[in-house]
């Protein structure tokens, strides 16, 4: 493995670990901290290989900006936490 | 020529993705700078080929970095990229209102990013 592809492996590795942190602060977070992590990992899932995940990220940003109900909200928060608990 | 650039970002991981994409050009030197603030102050002293700002930081966001560097180096500001998650077009477009050389997405390529940059200079 090349000085770059090792670097990118460990920056990865260290970027799931705190996906596991950012699922355990989803859990009881309010919309504000909900779109914070959502913005942080909607730029920076897709650079690790996790498209889903920031796909996710990105709707459930996307649904805070734009007031949906706390059912949507809830939903996509939820699907997000289930998606960064699997990586 | 060695082309000094300048990545300013709260994100520590980010901070590292974007030193390593861009140290793969041989021709780039990379400083990152974990906020606004420190950005200000860095480019005091160590003049950049280029700066690359993220929009949502603490305190100094992107933009209120972008007007602190235009008010103190004026036309002799190097040209600014924003870095974002937020690529609607009114978005960008604002970015670009402020006087931004053009909006890089996020999440983007590591590989690709040092060309990405290299096509904002030319």
């Amino acid at each position: 493995m090349t000085d770059h592809a090792s670097e990118m492996a460990a920056l990865r590795e260290r970027f799931i670990m705190r996906c596991a942190q950012d699922a355990d602060r989803i859990a009881g977070a309010d919309r504000e901290m909900l779109a914070v992590i959502a913005h942080r990992l909607s730029g920076m899932a897709g650079m690790f290989g996790c498209d889903a995940a920031g796909d996710n990220a990105r709707a459930l940003e996307d649904a805070i900006r734009a007031e949906a109900p706390d059912s949507a909200v809830a939903a996509l928060a939820t699907a997000l936490e289930a998606k960064l608990r699997a990586l | 020529m060695t082309i000094h650039v300048v990545y300013v970002d709260d994100e520590e991981d980010i901070r590292e993705i974007v030193a390593m994409s861009l140290g793969l050009d041989e021709d780039m030197r990379v400083t990152t700078c974990s906020s606004g603030s420190a950005a200000v102050a860095m480019l005091r002293t160590a003049p950049a080929e280029i700066v690359l700002l993220d929009v949502m930081m603490p305190g100094m966001d992107g933009p209120a970095t972008y007007a602190a560097l235009r008010e103190e180096h004026g036309d002799t500001l190097p040209p600014v990229l924003f870095c974002t998650a937020r690529t609607q077009a009114s978005d960008v477009q604002s970015y670009l209102d402020l006087g931004a050389r053009g909006v890089i997405a996020k999440p983007f390529d590591p590989m690709c990013l040092a060309k990405t940059v290299r096509d904002f200079l030319e």
